[in-house]
C-alpha cells in the first residue's frame, strides 16, 4: 500500500505528542523548551489566518472585457492592506471559470501597502461569466486552518469567446436548388426576403440602414435579410442536455462549440454566408446567415454565451418546428453516433432542401475518457449518398474535420 | 498533502540544508567536548554544504535521476559502513546518529519530491530527540530553536507551493520566494519565550522505569575488602563493617565531604587543594536530575572526638539487583523524590542519593545497605555512570522528613562528652521560649543561619572543626562548622542528631534542567531524629533551607541560579573576571525581573498608567521598525549609489548602460530581477508588464547607443539617440531611487552632447 498524502496537522500533532512525551517522561526541559515553542507554533498558524484577512480589501483591475479560449490575458487585482504587518499567503478567489462559486485563482505570496499583482489569464473555458464580489482566503502559514472573508467588488462581465481550428475542408454545396432559381435576388449580397430589423453593429452595410426607423429611434437601425442563395451554410446546434456526454472543455457539448466556431470562421474566410440555428427556452433562434464579419460576430457572440439546458433534442424539435427552420443551403448537424437519429435528421434536411453535414462524436472516447495505449484519437469522415459524416473522437485533431 | 508531489521550487534546497545543519548543531551540543562538537559541525555542515553543491551540478546534467541516485547510493553505504565502525566502537546512539546524517545526505542528494523533504525532516528530528537526551548544554536550545525555524520555514514552503499549484492564475512575473515562514516563527518564538520562563515545568514521569547505564562487564575489585557473606543476616542486617568505616575517608572515618577524583585530571580532589586550586574545585563532578531540591547524601556520621566526626562500625547486608534494579521496602513517605544522577569525574563507590530510597536502577549486580541506610557501591564509580532512584520523604511543616524504618539507638546520637558547659547553657538559652523538640531544632538552626557568617578560609581545615572557638570566637566557618556546632547543640538539649556529608544540589541550570554539582558543592548539614523521624535541618546560611522551592518558573529558577553562581564565585576569588560577570549578569537580571514585577504589579494596581507604557512601548517599537526601515533603504540603495559614482565620469554609450542598469536596480526593488537569459528587451516587456511606465522606444534606443545601429549614420543621430534615452518619462515612476538616478544622468549628458 502506498501512502498517497499525510495532513500536515496529524504530522504536527504526532511531532508535538512525541516531543512532549519524551520531555515529560524524562524530564528533560531542553525538549519542553521544545514542546511550547512548536505548540506555540501549531496554535498560531490556527489563529493566523483570521488575521490575515483583517483590514485587507482588493478590486480588479486591468480586467478585459473579452477574452478567447487558450489566449493569455494579463489581469489585476489590487490589494491594500491596512497597518504596518505585511499579509503573507492571501488567496484570492474569483468566478474566472464561471462557477456558482468562487474558486482559488491567486496566492499572493506576500502584500503590503497598496499594490496591484498582476496575473497571466489563459482561459480554458468559454462562456459569459459574471464577476461579482470577490472572496479573500488565508491558509497561511501551514495550512492548518482556513479563513474566508468576502470583499465587496465591482461587478464585471468577462465573455471567453470559443476558440476554433483551421479547417483544411469544408464541402459546402455549390449548386442552386431549381426551386430556389427564380428567387436569387438581383441586388448586391443577395438580399431578397427581409428578415427582421436590429440595431447597427460594426460590420454591418451601410445601404442596410433603416433611415426611417432611425429617425424614430435615434439610434442606427438596420435591416436585415436572409440570404435566398443555395451557397449558404448553417450550423444547426443541439443544446438538450441528454444529447451530450462528458462534461467541461472535454466533452462534446464543447466540442460542439468549437467546431460550430471553426466552422463560422472557415466559412467567412472562404466567403460563404453562415448561420446559425439553435434553440433554447422553446423558441428556435436564427442568426440570419451572411458572410459579412457582423454575422460572424454575433455568431461567435452566440457561441460564447450559449449553454446545455434540459430540452428537447434537435431530432424531435427539428420535425415539430420544420418551418421555422431555414431553407437550403447546406446544414452541419451534431449527433451522438445514433444510426436512426442520423436518419431523422437527414430527412428533416431534405424536407428543407439541405444538404447535411454531419459532426459525429465518438461517444465511447468521451464516456470513457482515456484512449487505449496506441490508439490515436482521429477524425473519420465517410461520404455517402445521404451525406457526408465526419465521426470526432476526443481529442482528435479537428483540422481534418470534413477531410474526403 | 500529496507527499509524492514533485519538489518544484528551488527554494527546497537551501530549506532542506538548513534543517540538516540546524538538526546538527543540535545534535553537536550534546558533544561534552567544545572541540569535539566544533569539528563534528563543520565536518558535518561541510558535508552538507558539498551535497548541496553536488546535487546543482547532477541535477543540470542530463542524465541526472540516474546519477543522483548513484550518488546518493555511494553516500548511504558510506553512511552505512560508518555506523557499522561506529556501532563496534562507540555503542548505538553515536552510530545511530551518524548514519542519520548519513541518510539525510544521501536524501538531499536525489530529493525530487515532497517525501523527501519530509524524510529529512524527520531523520533531523530524530537526531535533535536523541542529543536532547544527551545534551547537558543550554546551547542545545539554540540548535532546536534554529531547527524549529528552519523546519516551520520549509513547511511554510510547502505550504506555499503547495496553494499555488492549486491557483487558477500564475503571476504574470515571478514572485520573490518570501514565504512568511521566518515572520511566523519569530511570532512563535516571541510567545513561546514568556511561556518558557514563567509556566512551570512539570517533574518527569519516568514511566517505563529508572533509567541506568548499562553493568561493567569486568568488575574491578571493590574499594576496600569485600566482607565474607556468612557475615551478612538474612533477616536482619548482622554483617559488621569494618571500625571506623567511613566510605569516604582514608583517615579512620574522620568526616571527610564528598571527595570527588576528577577523573581527567588524575589527581585526588582535596577540599584542602580549593584555595590553591579553584578552576578544578569549581569543575562539574556530577550532573543529576531531581524532581526535589533534596541533598544528595552520601554518609553519616555519628560520634564527636576530637574536634572531629567519626562513623561507628555498622552492619550491612549485601543487596542483589536484578537485571541492576531492587526495590526497598521503605515506610510510608508521601513525596516520592526521583533522582537520576551521571558522574562526570570519577568517584569513590559511595551512592549519592536522596534519603529514604525505595528504588534503585544501579549498573552493578550488588550494593551494600548499612543500617544507617547509607549505601556503597561494590566498586568504586566512574566517570560515565548514570543511576537512577526513587525516594520517600515526608513533608512535615515544609522541611523534608525521613521516617525511620526501625526503632533508632537514641544514645548513641545523643553522646555529647565533648559539650562544653558553655555550650550547654547556650544550647538551653537558646531553646529556654520552646516547648517541643521540632521548635528547639529550628531555634537553634535559625540562630546559626542568622548570627553567624559562612566562609571558605576555614575550608583548609577540612575534617576538623573548633567548636568552641567557632561558636563563641570567630562566629565563621565553611558547613562542617555549622553541622558540627548545630548537632552538638542539639545533643545538648537531648535531641538525637547525626551529620551527613554528600552533595548539596543548589540551583538547577534553568535551560537544561540539570543540577550541575561541583566540587565546592561538597557539604554537611544535620539529620535530628525527632517524632519517630530524620528531619533534615541546614545551619549553614549560605545554602537553602532542605524544604521544597517555591516555584518551578524558570524565571524564578534563572533568578536563584544567578544568584548562587555570583555568590559561589564571589566566595572563590571576589577579584576575578569571573565573579564580576556573575555579579552584572545576577544584577542585570534582577533588575529586568523587577522591571517586569513592577510593570505587573503597575497593571494590576492602576491599569490606566499601561496607557503610558504601552505608548512608549509603542513609540520604541516605531522608533525600532523605522531604524530597520533605514537599514534596509541603506542596503539596497548601494547598488544605486554606485551607479551614481560611475554616472560622474561616463560617456554617452556608458550613459544608456547605466540608464539601463538603473532600471535594472527599480526591478529588482519591485522583486523583477531580471533572469541572466533572458534579453534586455525581454526584460523590459516584464517591466512593463508589471506598471513600470518604459517608453516603447526605449529598448531601441538602448540598442542604438550601446551597440551602435546600422540606421545610425552619424555620431549626431547617436547622441540623439542617446538624449532620448535620457529623456524618458519616468518621473512618473513610484520608485524614486530610480528618479534620481535619471536626473544625474540626464545633468552628465548634458554636459556631453550638444543640444
Amino acid at each position: 500500500m502506498q501512502v498517497r498524502s499525510l495532513p500536515l496537522g496529524a504530522v504536527l500533532i504526532a511531532w508535538i505528542a512525541v516531543t512532549a512525551l519524551i520531555a515529560l517522561n524524562r524530564g528533560i526541559d531542553l525538549l519542553w523548551g521544545v514542546t511550547i515553542l512548536l505548540s506555540v507554533a501549531t496554535l498560531l498558524a490556527l489563529v493566523l489566518p483570521k488575521f490575515q484577512l483583517r483590514g485587507i480589501s482588493v478590486r480588479r483591475v486591468d480586467f478585459p472585457t473579452t477574452a478567447v479560449v487558450g489566449c493569455a490575458e494579463t489581469i489585476g487585482y489590487e490589494v491594500e492592506v491596512r497597518g504596518w504587518w505585511p499579509r503573507f499567503g492571501v488567496e484570492i478567489q474569483d468566478r474566472l471559470q464561471g462557477q456558482e462559486r468562487a474558486e482559488a485563482t491567486a496566492f499572493l505570496a506576500q502584500t503590503k501597502g497598496r499594490k496591484t499583482h498582476t496575473f497571466r489569464w489563459t482561459p480554458g473555458m468559454r462562456g459569459c461569466w459574471q464577476l461579482r464580489d470577490i472572496a479573500l482566503e488565508s491558509r497561511y502559514p501551514l495550512g492548518l486552518a482556513r479563513s474566508s472573508r468576502m470583499c465587496a467588488a465591482e461587478q464585471r462581465e468577462i465573455i471567453v469567446y470559443p476558440d476554433f481550428v483551421q479547417l483544411h475542408w469544408l464541402p459546402v454545396r455549390n449548386d442552386a436548388h431549381p426551386r430556389f432559381e427564380h428567387m436569387v435576388s438581383p441586388r448586391r449580397g443577395g438580399h431578397d426576403e427581409l428578415f427582421g430589423l436590429k440595431s447597427y453593429a460594426a460590420g454591418d452595410e451601410m445601404r442596410a440602414i433603416h433611415w426611417r426607423m432611425t429617425a424614430r429611434r435615434g439610434e442606427i437601425v438596420v435591416k436585415e435579410y436572409e440570404h435566398h442563395q443555395d451557397r449558404q451554410l448553417w450550423i444547426v446546434l443541439d443544446l438538450a442536455e441528454a444529447q451530450h456526454v462528458g462534461r467541461g472543455v472535454n466533452g462534446s457539448c464543447e466540442q460542439m462549440i468549437r467546431i460550430a466556431h471553426s466552422v463560422a470562421v472557415k466559412a467567412c474566410e472562404t466567403g460563404i454566408p453562415v448561420g446559425l440555428v439553435y434553440r433554447v427556452a422553446d423558441q428556435v433562434m436564427r442568426v440570419p446567415a451572411a458572410a459579412d464579419r457582423a454575422t460572424y460576430l454575433r455568431i461567435r457572440d452566440v457561441l460564447a454565451r450559449i449553454g446545455l439546458h434540459a430540452q428537447l433534442p434537435l431530432v424531435r424539435w427539428a420535425q415539430r418546428f420544420r418551418e421555422q427552420l431555414p431553407s437550403g443551403g447546406t446544414w452541419v448537424i451534431f449527433n451522438l453516433g445514433d444510426a436512426a437519429e442520423r436518419a431523422a435528421l437527414e430527412r428533416s434536411a431534405r424536407q428543407r432542401l439541405a444538404a447535411p453535414l454531419f459532426v459525429e462524436f465518438d461517444k465511447r472516447s468521451y464516456v470513457e475518457g482515456v484512449q487505449q495505449a496506441g490508439d490515436v484519437p482521429r477524425v473519420r469522415t465517410h461520404a455517402s449518398a445521404r451525406g457526408i459524416v465526419s465521426t470526432v473522437a476526443r481529442g482528435a485533431d479537428l483540422s481534418e474535420l470534413f477531410k474526403p | 498533502m500529496n507527499i509524492h508531489a514533485p519538489l518544484a521550487a528551488r527554494a527546497y534546497d537551501s530549506r532542506m540544508w538548513w534543517v540538516m545543519v540546524a538538526g546538527c548543531a543540535a545534535r553537536f551540543s550534546a558533544e561534552r567536548s567544545p572541540s569535539a562538537a566544533f569539528s563534528g559541525f563543520v565536518l558535518w555542515v561541510l558535508l552538507f554544504g558539498g551535497c548541496w553543491i553536488l546535487r546543482g551540478s547532477v541535477r543540470s546534467a542530463a542524465d541526472a535521476t540516474r546519477r543522483s541516485q548513484t550518488v546518493g547510493n555511494a553516500i548511504a553505504i558510506v553512511g552505512l559502513s560508518v555506523f557499522l565502525l561506529r556501532l563496534n566502537s562507540d555503542g548505538l546512539v553515536p552510530a545511530l546518529l551518524t548514519f542519520l546524517f548519513a541518510i539525510q545526505a544521501a536524501v538531499f542528494v536525489t530529493a525530487t519530491k515532497r517525501l523527501h523533504a519530509w524524510l529529512i525532516l524527520a531523520a533531523a528530528l530524530g537526531g535533535l530527540l536523541f542529543a536532547a537526551a544527551e545534551s547537558r548544554s543550554p546551547l542545545f536550545l539554540v540548535g532546536a530553536v534554529w531547527f524549529t525555524f528552519a523546519a516551520l520555514g520549509l513547511l511554510a514552503l510547502d505550504q506555499r507551493v503547495d496553494r499555488e499549484r492549486s491557483m487558477l492564475l500564475a503571476p504574470s512575473v515571478p514572485e520573490h520566494r518570501r514565504t512568511g515562514g521566518f515572520a511566523f516563527a519569530t511570532i512563535a518564538l516571541l510567545i513561546a519565550v514568556p511561556i518558557y520562563l514563567f509556566v512551570p515545568k512539570p517533574a518527569g514521569w519516568s514511566l517505563g522505569g529508572l533509567q541506568a547505564t548499562a553493568p561493567r562487564q569486568q568488575r574491578e575489585e571493590p574499594h576496600g575488602d569485600r566482607l565474607p557473606r556468612e557475615q551478612q543476616a538474612a533477616d536482619a542486617p548482622a554483617g559488621e563493617g569494618p571500625a571506623d568505616s567511613s566510605p569516604n575517608s582514608a583517615d579512620s572515618g574522620a568526616l571527610q565531604t564528598a571527595q570527588p577524583q576528577l577523573g581527567d585530571y588524575g589527581q585526588t580532589f582535596s577540599p584542602d587543594e580549593v584555595q590553591r586550586d579553584r578552576k578544578n574545585a569549581n569543575a562539574i563532578v556530577l550532573y543529576a536530575r531531581s524532581s526535589h531540591p533534596v541533598y544528595l547524601r552520601g554518609s553519616l556520621y555519628d560520634r564527636f572526638e576530637n574536634d572531629r566526626w567519626h562513623r561507628d562500625s555498622q552492619p550491612f547486608v549485601e543487596l542483589q539487583l536484578d537485571r541492576g534494579a531492587i526495590e526497598i521496602p521503605r515506610a510510608y513517605g508521601e513525596e516520592r523524590i526521583r533522582q537520576s544522577v551521571e558522574l562526570v569525574a570519577d568517584l569513590e563507590a559511595t551512592l549519592w542519593h536522596a534519603p529514604g530510597i525505595s528504588r534503585l536502577r544501579f549498573p552493578d549486580a550488588s550494593i551494600r545497605r548499612y543500617r544507617d541506610d547509607v549505601f556503597i557501591a561494590t566498586q568504586p564509580l566512574r566517570a560515565g555512570t548514570v543511576y537512577s532512584l526513587e525516594s520517600q520523604l515526608t513533608l512535615r511543616d515544609g522541611r523534608y522528613f525521613l521516617v525511620a524504618d526501625e526503632a533508632v539507638d537514641a544514645e548513641r546520637y545523643l553522646s555529647a562528652e565533648v559539650a562544653s558547659e558553655r555550650l550547654r547553657s547556650l544550647a538551653r538559652s537558646l531553646t529556654a521560649r520552646d516547648s517541643s523538640a521540632r521548635a528547639k531544632a529550628l531555634s537553634l538552626e535559625s540562630h546559626l543561619r542568622e548570627h553567624f557568617e559562612y566562609t571558605f578560609e576555614t575550608v583548609p581545615q577540612q575534617g576538623y572543626t573548633p567548636l568552641e572557638r567557632f561558636l563563641f570566637e570567630t562566629k565563621r566557618g565553611h558547613c562542617e562548622y555549622f553541622a558540627s556546632a548545630l548537632a552538638m547543640l542539639l545533643r545538648a538539649v537531648d535531641i538525637p542528631s547525626r551529620v551527613a556529608t554528600g552533595f548539596s544540589l543548589g540551583e538547577p541550570n534553568p535551560v537544561t534542567g540539570y543540577y550541575e554539582v561541583r566540587g565546592l558543592d561538597g557539604h554537611a548539614w544535620v539529620e535530628a531524629y525527632i517524632d519517630g523521624g530524620w528531619l533534615m535541618l541546614e545551619p549553614t546560611p549560605f545554602y537553602p533551607l532542605p524544604q521544597p522551592s517555591g516555584q518551578q518558573q524558570v524565571a524564578a529558577q534563572i533568578d536563584r541560579y544567578l544568584e548562587r553562581l555570583a555568590q559561589t564565585t564571589e566566595l572563590l576569588n571576589p577579584q576575578s573576571l569571573s565573579a564580576s560577570v556573575a555579579s552584572i549578569a545576577r544584577d542585570a537580571w534582577r533588575a529586568t525581573r523587577h522591571a517586569l514585577r513592577v510593570v505587573v504589579t503597575e497593571a494590576r494596581t492602576r491599569a490606566w498608567m499601561l496607557l503610558p507604557g504601552l505608548v512608549a512601548i509603542a513609540l520604541v517599537g516605531a522608533l525600532g521598525y523605522f531604524a530597520a526601515l533605514w537599514m534596509a533603504d541603506w542596503s539596497d540603495n548601494r547598488d544605486v549609489r554606485e551607479v551614481l559614482s560611475r554616472a560622474q565620469k561616463s560617456d554617452s554609450s556608458a550613459a544608456a548602460l547605466l540608464t539601463a542598469q538603473a532600471l535594472q536596480a527599480s526591478g529588482k526593488h519591485r522583486g523583477l530581477e531580471r533572469i541572466e537569459s533572458a534579453s534586455f528587451r525581454e526584460y523590459i516587456e516584464t517591466l512593463e508588464q508589471a506598471g513600470v511606465a518604459v517608453p516603447m522606444d526605449f529598448v531601441e534606443s538602448f540598442d542604438v547607443a550601446r551597440y551602435g545601429s546600422a540606421s545610425v549614420t552619424n555620431a549626431t543621430d547617436s547622441q540623439a539617440q542617446v538624449r532620448a534615452i535620457v529623456e524618458l518619462q519616468l518621473q512618473n515612476d513610484p520608485c524614486p531611487r530610480l528618479r534620481r538616478v535619471l536626473a544625474v544622468l540626464r545633468q552628465r549628458l548634458r554636459e556631453l552632447l550638444p543640444t
